[in-house]
């Protein structure tokens, strides 16, 4: 046993056994890992708020070869997301994320763009910008990053520059007309250009973007339908998430 | 080879919570070392306690009476509405003496991710009493993480348009602790919640 070093961003934190927590967390180089934190769930325990979901933290963790979860030896705080954890829509919003996040990285592969995008993803909430577009904003770059849909320039399938309006195939991303088979679905431009702005803008400026809320909208309707297709099921946080969101 | 019997009590014993495999063998050989007396009185308490112990039909605590022995005490105080989790989170709060109201047990916490949503809680019997008119304060006793937090915002939400005010526990620095090991957010969280002396 080695012990290891890591800044990393807590996925989820769950309450294990009399007095432990498994934490799931993502680091730059090795992606999603899962660790034991023994005594975490004690008042007066040693982590305090460090292993709590999203915080940044700097993590010292022992693996041991045979087993698949590490063993936490300490979690020092470099931000915490507490802040942003109390206001309803915004907890429920970095806790959907999170599971995003969670659900598309493969454990152990390098994830240094999800994690750059979690980082902030995280500071823009902290930073009290509107919660939709910041939402819309993660679940579009995870579906990207995650290999759903490679590029809005180019067609999926022959690489040929794509026209307007674009289309989209739910089960491999945006097509020309030529590639195009029936069943696609046409997106109305000014949605196209939300989408292009959307990945060429950092998320603290998107996020102050004015968007019309019918755009936001059916840009998410359209990430909502892609991610599903992956999936075969919606994220567990999605529904109450919404419910909450449109009050 | 573990004889049937014992292997079926080390199954049944490591099935209950904080209990693994060890601790589950070492407690079975246990109770064979000790006389048949005190195995029945055990054997005994958990099924008198599976056959009497029900929830309050009022405020979700573990009783053998309804209502339960604190909703039925007429000396507490029916204005204030203490929110928990669980029902044993009650017997800490009483052992501070220092409230009267009455309670109401969630019975459990908003956590999406373990598929428990607002209808999986008793967020309604918070409001239903509430709304009942007798209520003038809610205390949102509900762990403090996270989803302690989104749970007891949740319920504030829900409440909101009440006339009833709407309050958190404090998160303060544990007593008895030194400063220099408080983690910034219980650092930040106790400055919030500052009063004056
Ligand atoms: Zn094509
Ligand atoms: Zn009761």
């Amino acid at each position: 046993m080695r012990p290891d070093r890591s800044e990393a961003i807590i996925l989820q934190s769950i309450p294990s056994r009399e007095r432990d927590k498994l934490i799931v967390f993502l680091t730059p180089e090795k992606g999603k890992r899962k660790g034991w934190a023994y005594g975490a769930r004690g008042l007066r325990n040693r982590f305090g708020a460090a292993l709590e979901p999203l915080a940044k933290v700097e993590l010292v963790f022992l693996e041991k070869e045979s087993e698949e979860a590490v063993r936490i030896e300490s979690a020092s705080m470099i931000r915490s997301a507490f802040p942003a954890q109390q206001e309803l829509a915004r907890s429920l919003a970095a806790t959907y994320i999170a599971e995003s996040v969670e659900t598309f990285v493969q454990a152990d592969d390098p994830s240094e763009l999800v994690y750059r995008l979690l980082d902030r993803i995280v500071e823009a909430l902290l930073a009290g910008r509107p919660v939709e577009p910041i939402v819309a904003y993660a679940e579009v770059w995870i579906l990207k990053l995650g290999g759903v849909f490679a590029s809005i320039r180019h067609c999926a399938i022959c690489q040929k520059p794509l026209e307007r309006p674009l289309r989209c195939d739910i089960r491999g991303g945006f097509v020309c007309s030529g590639c195009a088979e029936p069943g696609v679905t046409l997106i109305a431009n000014r949605v196209a250009e939300l989408l292009g702005a959307l990945l060429s803008t950092p998320v603290d400026a998107f996020a102050a973007m004015p968007i019309a809320a019918d755009d936001l909208f059916e840009l998410r309707a359209l990430a909502r339908d892609l991610r599903r297709y992956v999936l075969g099921h919606e994220l567990k946080t999605h529904d109450l998430l919404q419910s909450v969101i449109r009050g | 080879m573990t004889a049937a019997p014992l292997a079926n009590l080390i199954n049944e014993l490591s099935r209950l919570p904080g209990i693994g495999a060890k601790s589950a063998s070492r407690l079975a050989y246990h109770l064979l070392k000790r006389p048949a007396v005190e195995a029945e009185a055990l054997a005994h308490a958990i099924l008198e306690v599976k056959e009497k112990i029900h929830r309050c039909g009022v405020c979700n605590n573990m009783t053998d009476v309804e209502p339960c022995s604190i909703c039925s005490d007429a000396r507490r105080d029916p204005s204030i509405l203490c929110v928990v989790e669980e029902a044993f989170n009650i017997p800490t709060v009483e052992a501070t003496r220092d409230f009267r109201g009455l309670y109401h047990v969630l019975l459990g916490s908003l956590s999406p991710l373990k598929g428990i949503g607002p209808d999986d809680i008793d967020v309604a019997g918070v409001v239903r009493r509430a709304r009942s008119g007798s209520i003038r304060e809610v205390i949102l006793a509900t762990n403090p993480n996270v989803e302690g937090e989104t749970t007891a915002l949740y319920v504030a939400q829900q409440l909101r348009g009440l006339e009833v005010r709407v309050t958190r526990l404090a998160f303060g620095l544990p007593v008895g602790g030194d400063l220099e090991y408080a983690d910034q957010v219980t650092m930040a969280k106790a400055l919030e919640g500052r009063r004056e002396i």
